[in-house]
């Protein structure tokens, strides 16, 4: 939303879809600030600021003066309250809790159909009676090298005299960084400082070389703090003390210079950086990031069990007491299922149930179909279905826009539909299930449709298609292209076309991807596919000299060590025979023209693999392992083969080509025909 | 040839080159460039920058200078617009280009936009957009 628009046209329904976002952030925020009690962590007060101050400026551009007003009030409080100008008490956030139920009321009353609701009694004043003066604000008195201390802002003068009178100490780091990577260097002292204490502030500082850069980050350090340590992770130049508090007892101009630990006055004790896990009717919330060190775990266990299972094999072959070499392969074979469960069921940790996102584009869906004046039905099955949480969050834009798109552009009014002879109200079917390792939603609405024809005749009046071009396989793919969507008044030939280019860049950006197809008259149905597990897809590593590749795990049917006599060659083509099946067979090196290695001799390792329908096999130096990739795709632009699709970090720092399992299948299978010696 | 503008230079095979500051997103070092089977010369293979897989090109190379040897933690300039970086020996620093002070690029020399005469050599101008789109040929 980026110019004024009046409130009742197609805008009113973005507007609703963001405001009811941002209430839904902000009542998550107020429970966070419940939950911090007293002493609530700066960012959490900080963040709901910024979210109602968001609500605001949403609602003042779209012309809702009665829902900025109120927002504006509620902001106010919030900024008093981060300011320190009112302390953090039952009461005032009872005030806040208040004013976000006022804020939903307007926008409940925005949905409803009125033009521009206001409160009867303003915000302001009711939530006047909790902003009594605070005591009286001492004035901080911070000892700081003098530009600095013209360069502070209220509230990091605020965060500074407060940390002083909870006894933390202030400190000055001081870096010099290179030019060349100074963002780098600035971006993990400001981790290392916010891990350490409260970063207050940063501010650029003086290199005494134009080569370098200079900056200096304000940090609150708790009682005990090592501040050579903290010198020493932020790549320091300097760490100096800085006093706060109302004390001065030396000269503002030379700081101090701290012993190496922060010696200071008894504080009450501080929450720790992460609050406790909220447990609710056997429910356990832990944070993603101690979920994934545990996926990563698993990963890593996998390795060191894949190792063990091939030095195991070499050492039992030499002992002599059967028994016990059983036994072993035994405990091994046991092992072995067990980590092999580990992985999934760490990653599964991630996953909840898509209703969570389903109940939050119904409320939306119910809410634009309001503003619209459309008389329309939002169905869902599958809500059970498990995705990715994080996914989950992501998907809401991308999905919202498709049901606005759905209402604003398919479903017809009452009376169209009427004239039309089909029912009144109009329907959306949502369909959620898995597929593999992926999820289907499935959006189909019975709304007018679009004509293939119309869109074709449009992208060739736009420019999209040349006049030479021929008229694509697929039509409906031009509703995706960017210059397609910005031809506002296509939405009178074909129903659609505005933003979706949007939507499926952001589910390319989540490993996903959109596809539509319309019947004109009765309908459109998207089908968007997300991955499960968001990108993170187990993959077996093999290497050729020294290119790593990936390969999905669930493209990957065997490998083994190639006894000799294992290929054969069947009509001039070298095969394997992996039981009753010759499949066709390919040096990877070969294969993509790498330097060939000299023949070790031996066994070489095999990696069958198979897209589905068919299978290879390719011969490969060594395999690596098998670890959760977090793929990433390769811009087309990058000349390379296209068997290759992406790129991925292995753990350890090594990057693997990520390979498409069906570009290679096929590729090994023609070059195997063609006669070419692999 | 070209307004007055900021530019970032930078060393490649020794020689000194400049992209336009407003198209440079970051300088990095990846941990490592992955080389690409298949690909021509000029491109040095696959880095991964903030989790982004970007196509790295070898400045040197595609300048027709010999090819950068491969090395621990390689410096690259991250261009916007395009999904490229570009692999460079060191940098040099900002400076500001007159615009009087840019010549026409000698003919087959590559991607350039212009030359600037300095006290030792020249530095060259490279059109990023065109470097980008010969790799793709």
């Amino acid at each position: 939303m980026t110019r004024p628009k009046r409130p009742g046209d197609a805008s009113s329904g973005e507007f609703l879809a963001e405001a009811e976002m941002l209430l839904e952030e902000a009542g998550c925020g107020i429970d966070a600030l419940d939950a911090e009690g007293d002493d609530p962590r700066p960012e959490k007060v900080n963040a709901l600021f910024r979210t109602v101050h968001s609500l605001k400026g949403v609602a003042g551009m779209v012309g809702y003066s009665g829902i900025a007003d109120a927002a504006h009030a509620l902001e106010a409080l919030l900024d008093d309250l981060r300011m320190g100008r009112v302390p953090p008490s039952p009461a005032v956030r009872g005030g806040v809790r208040d004013g976000l139920d006022a804020l939903s009321t307007l926008v409940a009353r925005v949905a409803a159909g009125e033009e521009s609701p206001r409160l009867e009694t303003p915000l302001k004043d009711r939530l006047e009676g909790l902003v009594r003066p605070a005591e009286p604000r001492e004035a901080a008195s911070l000892r700081l090298p003098p530009e600095l201390d013209a360069s502070l802002s209220d509230y990091e003068r605020h965060r500074a005299s407060e940390a002083g009178k909870r006894g933390k100490a202030l400190v000055l780091v001081d870096l010099d960084l290179d030019f060349d990577s100074f963002d780098a260097g600035l971006r993990n002292a400001m981790n290392e400082a916010s891990a350490a204490g409260e970063l207050i502030g940063t501010f650029p500082g003086t290199a005494a070389d134009p080569a370098r850069m200079a900056f200096r980050l304000l940090v609150a350090l708790p009682p005990g703090s090592d501040v050579a340590a903290l010198a020493t992770r932020c790549s320091a130049r300097d760490v100096v003390g800085v006093s706060a508090g109302t004390a001065a007892p030396e000269p503002a101009t030379e700081p101090v210079r701290l012993p190496a630990t922060v010696v200071a006055e008894p504080a009450p004790p501080e929450p720790g950086p992460e609050a406790a896990p909220q447990v609710a009717r056997g429910v356990v919330r832990v944070p993603l990031e101690k979920v994934a060190a545990l996926v990563d775990l698993a990963g890593e266990l996998a390795l060191a069990r894949s190792a063990l299972g091939r030095t195991l094999g070499q050492a039992l072959a030499g002992a002599p007491d059967r028994g016990a070499r059983f036994e072993a392969q035994r405990a091994f074979a046991r092992l072995d299922r067990l980590v092999a469960t580990l992985g999934p069921a760490a990653l599964a940790l991630r996953l909840v149930p898509v209703e969570t996102l389903t109940t939050r584009l119904a409320r939306a869906f119910a809410r634009t179909a309001a503003a619209l004046g459309r008389e329309a039905d939002f169905v869902v099955q599958g809500v059970e279905t498990e995705i990715d949480k994080v996914l989950a969050d992501e998907l809401g834009d991308p999905l919202l826009h498709i049901l606005r798109n759905a209402l604003d552009h398919g479903i017809e009014s009452p009376e169209e539909r009427a004239a039309a002879g089909k029912p009144r109200r109009g329907r959306v079917a949502l369909t959620v299930a898995p597929r593999g390792r992926e999820v289907v939603l499935t959006f189909s609405d019975d709304g007018r449709g679009v004509d293939a024809a119309g869109i074709v005749a449009k992208a060739r009046q736009t420019g999209l298609l040349g006049p030479s071009d021929p008229d694509p396989a697929e039509p409906f793919a031009l509703l995706f292209r960017a210059g397609f969507s910005t031809a506002r008044e296509v939405s009178e030939i074909s129903g659609r076309g505005v933003g979706l280019d949007v939507v499926r860049e952001k589910l390319t950006a989540l490993g996903g991807r959109v596809s539509v197809r319309s019947v004109p008259g009765s309908g459109t149905t998207f089908e968007v596919v997300v991955p499960m597990t968001l990108v993170l897809l187990e993959s077996l590593v093999v290497r050729v000299g020294d290119v790593w590749f990936a390969l999905p795990g669930e493209n990957v049917r065997r490998t083994l060590q190639a006894a000799e006599g294992a290929i054969e060659v069947i009509d001039g083509r070298p095969c394997f025979r992996d039981g009753d099946e010759a499949l066709p067979l390919a040096r990877l090196d070969a294969l993509f023209d790498l330097p060939r290695r000299p023949d070790a001799g031996g066994a070489e390792p095999v990696v069958v693999t198979e897209d589905g329908r068919r299978a290879a096999a390719l011969v490969v130096d060594a395999v690596e392992g098998v670890w959760d990739l977090l793929v990433k795709p390769l811009a087309d632009s990058v000349p390379r083969p296209r068997e290759i699709a992406g790129a991925a970090e292995v753990p350890g720092g090594e990057i693997a080509l990520a390979l498409d399992a069906g570009a290679l299948v096929a590729r090994v299978h023609s070059a195997s025909a063609s006669g070419r010696r692999a | 040839m070209s307004d007055d503008g900021l530019l970032l230079a930078f060393r490649a095979g020794g020689e000194r080159f400049a992209v336009p500051l407003e198209r440079v997103r970051e300088a990095a070092r990846p941990r490592r460039i992955a080389p690409l089977p298949g690909a021509p010369p000029e491109w040095s293979g696959v880095a991964l920058v903030r989790g982004e897989a970007l196509g790295v090109i070898d400045v040197a190379a595609a300048m027709g200078l010999p090819r950068s040897p491969a090395k621990p933690a390689p410096l690259v300039v991250v261009l916007y617009g395009t999904d490229h970086a570009l692999l460079v020996d060191s940098i040099d620093g900002v400076e500001t280009c007159p615009a009087d002070r840019v010549a026409p690029p000698p003919p087959g020399r590559g991607a350039l936009r212009g030359i600037v005469a300095e006290e030792s050599g020249f530095l060259s101008l490279l059109d990023v957009d065109r470097l980008a789109a010969k790799g793709e040929g």
